[in-house]
């Protein structure tokens, strides 16, 4: 029958198109993800993902990989993916364990991952790696990364860098204008606000934003709450904090200091003297309040204090924001947290599908020396840079290249291939000191003379954690967050709250696992330490 | 054709006659068929993560059985019922605001006499579908803080400004309201698809008979496209355990949580913390369960009212 | 045509005409902000003029050759990407609305089914990975083929097609492929039209899957690039110098990003638009 002949053509001929297909789509496939690293004459070939900043593009033959290739006879196949969503992208590629030779995590999937054999155990290693175990020496605090006397991960460890923190910062030109004095103390800041809002009526003398991984709630509170003897979270939002006084970590609520520091903010939200919308205050509306003359005020990454000056400038030749002192809190407590220069909650792990790790590990090893230092993080000596008499001098012609770009500094370090954003492991940001302004470079020097004195703080992470007290803190932590959170909101905006339902809020904190999220904190810290 | 006849063996062979007749559309249909089969129900095997303690190594084939822990966590969980009474709620309004917008719009460009000022309101319109909710997110939080754009009209009309974005109660009206801005275009465009199909005779005909423009609208217009709003009616309550995430998830904060957590909110909060698949897919597994009740008892109830269905 | 012009049509002018004032606000203003100097706008003087007008934004995007490249990658994702849903879709949607299918409504359930129950992102991958597609263009075009929302309003408009006209066309000798290819297609143009909107957008909007499975930077589609400058601006700052010295131009960088993005799609409407023709099928049952 025509009819039937036609039907069977058109039945195998679509069997047949779809073993055409999926014979394609075999062939075509190119999984280059694993276990790339072939060597061939010894040159050894990497897959290498990390994250890419908008504002520093990764280069795939900058020329740091030239240099590694030409030095270090290895081959860098760098694989970078947007920052927004390296989150997903990475927890896909560990979950398949389809990772590529050498990858950057954060410390938390370290931990959440590490029984699971898809990571290298590097403790073996050391005793091979002479310059990673000098880096060792130089950063104690990397013992927090280690897992039940693993290691999986190669922290990024910092040489050199700016020093920068969550600093009270406040307009000095209107301070002169307005003939007030600089504040020394809390308080003293409260009336010094007042005053600005009087001289300014539309105005919300201090503004703040959600940054780093937390929201705009926790990201207020932190410096305040420290500011004035306790504190809120840790840098992941976990509500308990490491105290430096009393050396563990403690539980903000549970402390008068911390009820002050919230009842402080409630009075400057209520009198209209802080941002009103600090809860969904992102960065970007942030910096426009700050930039346009609508607040005053910040207590946060006082490397912003020298963009907002240029920007204020064009209009506005006076006006200027500037470091004050470490404000006092009640019953003279007197200290400020700053930022960790280190970058040790990211690590770059190996897989443990890669073929000869013994030279990685070398490699990885001559990435924490001089040289390898050097090449990731300031560029070819005498070509891009050169020092004279200890001090770094970049050359006339890298300043020529770079400065009518936009973003010169990123720029530069884009070509090189260099910098915390680039290669480094072990990151040297002296090419930063010729790009920045003079304030930023006495801000970052005063920074790290509080520290010295004691009275500036770097945030910790946490410390490691085993399996059943990870399973127990993600229980109380969802038991905790949401309930905290909302209730420090409600203390600040709503009126009489914090009088009436501070006890309960409380009592109920300790209901939900307060005291066991402690416990468990305080027991991991110990372990650290011993 | 012995049709009518009740034994079993004339039944297999009118089975297969019918058979035989469908076998192009057996070919035809086979593409899609191996479609669904290599990228839809094979990585349903995945689902067992829910009732497993998946662990990456050891894969499916290996990893213990965790029975129904997840989903007891999960159900047991203080929050639970708070963010899924958003949920609903959040579809809710969605269902009884966003959903018949589009429609009225498709109707009302329809009135519309000057098809170039038809053409152009239709093209302006659906812009807003092509922002990103990053983009939207961001210009709402702009245009709604205290001394935004919102507030500033309220000023000049004397009325004090209001922080929108930290009042639980604005937060369903802000959300239906910016999902309507972004949808309203674009959603309108398969409706007016669906008005072409109407035979025009049907209008001139009503003309003729001294209808006025409600008539027409009531007995030709609705009922000519009822079929696709149906169809999209019954498309859309699939999704009434989902929400759109990432948007709530920018313009929410503490003091919303009341009335913007949603389940998958919620759900990515625990994930930050550690990426427990088994419990996410547990999750997963819930919203699917529900909603393909829900869908196939609207789609029995909606076979009985003018026959549209899904299956 | 002379129908009277009633005081309905004057609200419904009214009502469009603020349709179109709310609708076009926002994109004027990112579209002024995108022209206008970082610092004017960082300054909160950008609202309904704009200040201090350059091309720099866009010469920022542009002058990244990731951008260009993605640009070009989008296209072909995009055209490949639609004609392989189209066809399979409707090779899905046709046997669907017949009904002399044998198991259709069996069939039906099992399509629909996959709506609701779904593996999830991991084993999704892991099949991906197994028929070795990852860092290919088929990874973006195949896995994601077939939208059932899409395949079931293509169903109903085909379900709508009198059976007078399949049955005069099966008199005249067209086996199935035929009737498709002669009689229902003609006849569907707006839904097809319709479906060739949604998949190319979908497509040239999506980041997601390109995230997952593409590693290499040459192949990233736009969306994937023009995200992170999007997003940059919110992000978390890092907490070093850094963050503070991109700050100057995140905003009109972000919204000249937002134009560069949606531009083409812009384009394709007005094309198709003119399948929205009145009576598709006039005079088909009669003929």
């Amino acid at each position: 029958m025509n009819r039937n002949k036609k039907l069977r053509i058109s039945g195998s001929a679509a069997a047949l198109s779809i073993f055409l297909l999926g014979g394609t789509l075999a062939g075509c496939g190119d999984s280059n993800n694993s276990g790339n690293s072939g060597s061939e004459d010894g040159a050894l070939s990497l897959t290498w993902m990390r994250y890419e900043h908008p504002s520093q593009a990764i280069v795939s033959d900058s020329k740091a990989v030239r240099e590694i290739e030409k030095r270090q006879n290895v081959k860098l196949n760098l694989q970078s993916v947007p920052q927004s969503n390296y989150d997903d992208k990475k927890k896909t590629l560990i979950a398949t364990n389809t990772i590529p030779d050498v990858i950057l995590v954060k410390q938390d999937d370290i931990q959440n991952y590490s029984d699971t054999g898809v990571f290298l155990d590097l403790a073996p290693y050391i005793d091979q790696m002479p310059n990673f175990k000098k880096v060792l020496e130089e950063h104690p605090e990397v013992k927090n990364n280690y897992i039940d006397g693993k290691l999986f991960g190669f922290p990024l460890v910092t040489k050199w860098d700016l020093q920068a923190g969550q600093i009270p910062m406040i307009r000095m030109d209107l301070l002169k204008k307005n003939d007030l004095a600089v504040p020394t103390t809390y308080d003293e800041l409260y009336e010094t606000l007042k005053k600005l809002k009087e001289a300014n009526p539309a105005s919300f003398p201090f503004a703040s934003r959600a940054a780093n991984g937390l929201t705009g709630t926790e990201n207020l509170i932190n410096p305040i709450a420290f500011g004035f003897g306790s504190g809120y979270t840790t840098s992941n939002g976990t509500k308990v904090y490491y105290d430096p006084a009393t050396k563990r970590y403690e539980f903000g609520p549970y402390s008068d200091a911390f009820k002050d520091a919230i009842s402080w903010l409630h009075k400057l939200y209520s009198e209209k003297l802080l941002d009103q919308d600090y809860t969904t205050a992102t960065s970007q509306t942030w910096q426009e309040k700050l930039n346009s003359g609508k607040s005053f005020y910040f207590q946060d990454n006082n490397g912003f204090g020298n963009t907002f000056n240029t920007i204020m400038q064009q209009q506005d030749p006076e006006a200027k924001f500037d470091m004050i002192p470490v404000l006092e809190g009640p019953g003279g407590v007197k200290r400020n947290l700053v930022y960790s220069l280190d970058h040790l909650s990211e690590s770059y792990v190996i897989s443990t599908k890669v073929k000869n790790p013994d030279k990685v590990i070398a490699f990885i090893d001559w990435m924490y020396g001089e040289e390898g230092t050097n090449i990731t993080s300031l560029g070819v000596e005498n070509e891009d840079y050169v020092i004279e008499n200890g001090e770094f001098k970049l050359t006339e012609e890298a300043k020529s290249k770079y400065m009518d770009k936009p973003v010169p500094y990123y720029a530069m370090q884009s070509d090189l291939g260099t910098g915390y954003l680039g290669l480094a492991m072990h990151y040297d940001d002296r090419p930063n000191i010729p790009f920045q302004a003079p304030d930023s470079l006495a801000w970052s020097d005063t920074n790290l003379k509080n520290v010295e004195a004691g009275i500036n703080f770097r945030f910790t992470n946490d410390p490691p954690f085993n399996k059943e007290e990870r399973e127990r803190l993600k229980q109380l932590r969802t038991e905790l967050d949401s309930f905290i959170t909302s209730n420090m909101d409600k203390f600040i905006i709503k009126d009489g709250a914090l009088e009436s339902e501070w006890a309960s809020f409380v009592e109920q904190c300790k209901a939900k696992g307060a005291d066991e999220l402690l416990k468990i904190y305080n027991d991991a810290l110990a372990r650290v330490q011993s | 054709m012995a049709s009518s006849s009740k034994s079993a063996v004339s039944g297999w062979s009118e089975a297969r006659r019918k058979i035989k007749k469908s076998k192009a559309l057996y070919a035809m249909f086979a593409f899609p068929l191996v479609y669904f089969l290599i990228f839809h129900y094979a990585p349903m095997v995945g689902n067992l993560m829910a009732f497993q303690d998946y662990s990456i190594i050891k894969g499916f084939l290996g990893s213990p059985w965790a029975g129904t822990k997840y989903f007891e966590q999960f159900l047991n969980d203080s929050y639970f019922w708070q963010v899924v009474r958003n949920t609903v709620l959040l579809n809710l309004y969605s269902l009884i605001f966003f959903f018949p917008a589009p429609i009225v719009f498709a109707l009302l460009l329809n009135e519309l006499r000057l098809q170039l000022f038809k053409r152009f309101v239709q093209s302006i319109t659906y812009i807003p579908h092509f922002l990103s909710t990053v983009v939207v997110a961001g210009m709402l939080v702009n245009f709604l803080s205290s001394d935004g754009l919102i507030n500033q009209f309220r000023g000049m009309l004397g009325a004090d400004s209001i922080t929108f974005l930290s009042m639980p109660e604005w937060f369903r009206t802000i959300f239906i309201g910016s999902d309507i801005w972004q949808g309203l275009g674009w959603g309108s465009i398969i409706y007016l698809a669906a008005l072409t199909g109407i035979d025009p005779t049907l209008y001139e005909a009503a003309t003729i008979d001294g209808a006025s423009r409600w008539r027409k609208m009531r007995h030709i217009t609705i009922p000519g496209i009822m079929t696709v709003i149906m169809v999209m009616l019954l498309l859309n309550l699939g999704h009434m355990l989902s929400v759109g995430f990432e948007k709530i998830l920018l313009l929410y904060s503490g003091p919303t949580y009341e009335t913007a957590d949603v389940i998958q909110t919620y759900v990515y909060r625990r994930g930050l913390i550690d990426s427990d698949f088994s419990f996410a897919a547990a999750v997963g597994i819930f919203q699917s369960v529900l909603s393909f009740v829900l869908v196939i008892s609207a789609n029995q109830l909606s076979k009985k009212f003018n026959g549209a269905r899904l299956f | 045509m002379t129908t009277k012009k009633t005081w309905f049509d004057g609200v419904n002018l009214v009502l469009m005409l603020l349709l179109i004032v709310i609708t076009l606000y926002p994109l004027y203003y990112m579209g002024i902000v995108s022209i206008s100097s970082g610092g004017a706008v960082s300054r909160g003087e950008v609202l309904w003029l704009p200040k201090g007008i350059n091309l720099q934004a866009y010469k920022y995007v542009f002058d990244d050759p990731a951008v260009l490249r993605s640009y070009g990658n989008t296209i072909l994702y995009t055209a490949l990407g639609t004609l392989i849903s189209l066809v399979l879709t409707t090779l899905c949607a046709y046997p669907l609305s017949r009904n002399h299918f044998y198991g259709r409504a069996v069939f039906s359930l099992f399509v629909i089914f996959t709506m609701f129950f779904d593996g999830g992102l991991i084993p999704r991958f892991m099949v991906v990975h197994g028929l070795g597609m990852v860092d290919t263009i088929w990874a973006l075009v195949i896995p994601t083929a077939i939208s059932v929302f899409n395949m079931i309003l293509m169903r109903t408009f085909f379900e709508q097609i009198p059976e007078a006209l399949h049955e005069s066309a099966t008199v005249d000798g067209a086996g199935e492929y035929r009737t498709l290819l002669q009689i229902v297609l003609p006849l569907s143009m707006p839904v097809m039209a319709t479906m060739f909107l949604f998949y190319a957008v979908g497509q040239w909007n999506s980041f997601f899957p390109a995230l997952i499975y593409l590693n290499e930077k040459e192949l990233y589609p736009l969306q994937i690039i023009l995200r992170n400058i999007v997003i940059q601006g919110d992000m978390a700052s890092q907490t070093t110098q850094m963050g503070a010295d991109m700050a100057t131009m995140s905003a009109t960088i972000k919204y000249a990003v937002v134009y560069v993005a949606i531009l083409p799609v812009l384009c394709i409407y007005p094309f198709v638009q003119k399948y929205f023709v009145q009576g598709a099928m006039l005079g088909s049952v009669k003929g």
